[in-house]
């Protein structure tokens, strides 16, 4: 035990996490959670990449969803006006990168752009030729959007169920969201009803007009389903 | 997740310490996310949203991959720079470093062997044995290595727009991940599959308050035998790729404020004020003397003898013999039976005379006894049969699906087939199908071959229990078809 233990400690010497803000909290399931929602960008998706060899770089299909209609603009850095397309949008990104998109031209909410970031944890593993029809949903409702206007920030870990411990119900208007108090452990929580998949943050930022592209931190490949084979449904 | 990745980075300490060690030796800027900058915006809700985003590893893999080849360049520049001293550059392909690899993947990617070929020529070891004349030559020793499946194409994230490549030319994949042992990659995908059938967990079994073991996503066939014995039997798993998502949220208020705590030049000093303190040792000597006392002591010139008084005492202990013996007790308790056999005897007497006289007649006294048990055994002298060679009965179920996946919405049927493989008849055949909580059965939907009736009840975790039961017993080499339809939640 006290091997493992230092191990870990190890470990955690080794990651860089033994810095001041970054120690856990007290944990409602008795185990280590040394990862939470409140790190810097990125440091939970290059965690997981670690651990797991050749997550990294692999596609999940991502499908970013408004509440009614709009505009989703990714920023690969191939140019600075980033790559315009119409909500509900799906494409690939990349697991273990950090992607900042624009939401705007929503009908609820004229006039208004929000940068959302969305950090990729895992990715699924669909039968082969099925990856685009079960991306990763990634949805933005009306009460979120308010309360990133009102200079809030709103912050979701999207995992995958459990199906042993899955809720009875059906999923009609999108996932299942549950609110958790702001001092809570996201990914714990998370991990605790299935499985961590992305993080996603949704504040009231907007670009610094003399900060330039790195608002938008390095520019990562974003795989739209246009250059991807699109399989026949699957009965 | 990261309990197991927690567990995993315990467990693969030395491999884990190795990978970190890897990419952060490769990619100095992997672990810039402890700077202090960092620390102080992660004590605030908004730093993600207001911090930098960190240097992705696919940047620092282009410039591991950018300096290993300017590394590289250099090298090839170096040899022939002896003749010239203005450097040139040259073209050269990269070759990437050789990472450290498991002792079990090592004969599955060569460096700097084609990916796409992998074909692993036998490597022959030849000992070549000493000359001499009476010893057989040695023959030689092949090692044959068995090429295994590469893994490092599966692994090796392919090219993007903007992004031509992220592997170098020719090389298998970024050094950082490109061993991946068969089998590591990841290993908890049924969190993806929505299964149904079969029996997990605790096994179903009866006892004397009933059934127990049913959990949910069970599928199990109830029966008697020709005996009357009650069996169970699992049915076959079905899984349906439905992956589910569901999110949890909180929103907070990012502070950025920046608060200094120190002291506001308050100087506090606490001195002795003065106050002047002599402590001395307080050393105090006393000299007592004796005056004109002189005192002589000399030996008394008396002998005494202090002798033993040659009082000895002997205590012995005395040795004292206490025997117990167990008295012989012999007693015996037995049933007494008493058997009284009466048969009937016919007792006759006959006296002579020894004094003949005249009026003496002889004279005949009979008694008559009759049976008080009456003990009689039959003996079985044949015994006719009629032996049945059928054996016996079993069930066999076997559960279907009609789709490979489905979303939340998507209508699934599903069939069970049941099938006696034994000769003798099955009675009071049952079904049970203990749904998965993302199903819901759809009124009205279930059908059978045979006859019989549905039952459905609630099962406490939000879905149902559908009880098939067939009226009629299950002849023998016969088989039947239950199907119904579930809505995936």
């Amino acid at each position: 035990m006290s091997d493992l233990l230092a191990r870990l400690i190890a470990v955690a010497f080794v990651s860089g996490l033994f810095v001041p803000g970054l120690a856990a909290h007290a944990q409602e399931s008795g185990y280590y959670y040394p990862l939470n929602q409140r790190l810097p960008l990125g440091e939970v998706a290059r965690w997981n990449a670690t651990i797991h060899p050749g997550l990294y770089g692999q596609t999940q299909p991502v499908r970013i969803t408004l509440p009614s209609t709009g505009h989703v603009t990714y920023y690969d850095g191939r140019s600075p006006q980033g790559v315009l397309a119409d909500a509900p949008s799906q494409a690939g990104l990349l697991v273990g990168n950090v992607y900042r998109v624009r939401i705007s031209g929503m009908p609820e909410f004229p006039g208004i752009e929000l940068y959302p970031s969305i950090e990729l944890l895992d990715r699924l593993h669909p039968p082969p030729g099925q990856e685009q029809n079960f991306p990763v949903p990634v949805t933005f409702t009306v009460e979120e959007i308010e309360t990133a206007l009102q200079d809030r920030m709103v912050t979701k870990v999207v995992y995958l169920e459990q199906p042993q411990r899955a809720a009875p119900f059906d999923q009609k208007d999108g996932p299942h969201i549950e609110d958790v108090p702001p001092s809570s452990n996201l990914l714990e929580a998370a991990d605790q009803r299935g499985r961590p998949i992305a993080i996603v943050r949704l504040g009231g930022r907007i670009p610094d007009a003399n900060a330039g592209a790195a608002f938008f931190g390095p520019p990562v490949p974003v795989v739209f389903p246009t250059q991807v084979p699109q399989p026949p449904a699957q009965p | 997740m990261f309990r197991r990745a927690v567990l995993t980075a315990g467990l693969w300490g030395g491999s884990a310490g190795l990978l970190l060690c890897t990419s952060s030796c490769r990619t100095p800027t992997a672990l810039h996310s402890s700077t202090p900058s960092a620390a102080i915006a992660s004590q605030t809700d908004g730093t993600g949203e207001q911090g930098q985003a960190s240097p992705a590893p696919v940047d620092e893999t282009a410039r591991s991959v950018a300096a290993a080849a300017h590394t590289t360049a250099a090298h090839t520049t170096a040899a022939p720079s002896g003749t010239s001293s203005a450097p040139t550059i040259q073209q050269t392909t990269w070759v990437p470093p050789v990472p450290e690899m498991p002792a079990a993947a090592r004969a599955q990617s060569p460096a700097g062997q084609d990916d796409q070929q992998h074909q692993v020529q036998p490597v022959q070891h030849q000992v070549v044995s000493p000359p001499a004349d009476n010893v057989d030559p040695v023959r030689p020793i092949v090692h044959e290595i068995v090429p295994r499946t590469p893994v490092v194409a599966e692994v090796c994230p392919p090219g993007y727009p903007g992004v031509p490549n992220m592997c170098p030319p020719g090389s298998p994949c970024p050094p950082s991940y490109v061993v991946v042992p068969p089998g590591y990659e990841r290993w908890e995908f049924g969190d993806e599959y929505l299964c149904d059938g079969g029996d997990r967990g605790l096994p179903v079994h009866y006892d004397g308050f009933g059934r127990r073991g049913l959990e949910t996503e069970d599928t199990i066939g109830e029966f008697k035998d020709h005996l009357g014995e009650a069996h169970v039997r699992p049915s076959s798993r079905v899984c349906i790729y439905a992956p589910r998502f569901a999110e949890v949220r909180t929103a907070s208020l990012p502070i950025t404020d920046v608060a200094v705590n120190k002291l506001a030049a308050n100087h506090d000093r606490i001195g002795p004020g003065g106050l002047d303190t002599q402590l001395a040792p307080g050393q105090q000597q006393q000299n007592d003397e004796l005056h004109g006392l002189e005192m002589r002591s000399r030996a008394s010139g008396v002998d005494v003898d202090m002798s033993d008084s040659s009082l000895a005492k002997v205590d012995r202990i005395d040795s004292h013999v206490k025997l117990i013996n167990v008295y012989e007790d012999l007693s015996f308790a037995t049933d007494i039976q008493i058997d009284q056999l009466g048969t009937a005897v016919i007792g006759q007497a006959l006296q002579n005379a020894l004094a003949w006289s005249g009026d003496t007649v002889t004279y005949i006294i009979a008694h008559n006894f009759k049976g008080q048990e009456l003990t009689a055994r039959f003996a079985i002298e044949e015994y006719v049969g009629i032996e049945d060679k059928r054996t016996p009965g079993d069930l066999k179920i076997i559960k279907l699906a009609d789709r490979k996946t489905a979303k939340p919405g998507d209508v699934v049927t599903f069939k069970i087939h049941f099938e006696n493989v034994g000769g003798r008849e099955l009675y009071e055949v049952r079904i049970v199908d203990n749904l998965t909580p993302r199903l819901q059965y759809i009124e009205g939907s279930a059908s059978s071959e045979l006859d019989g009736r549905v039952n459905i009840e609630d099962n406490g975790e939000g879905s149902q229990i559908l009880t098939f039961e067939l009226f009629e017993p299950l002849e023998g080499k016969t088989s039947g078809t239950v199907t119904f339809e579930c809505r995936v939640r």
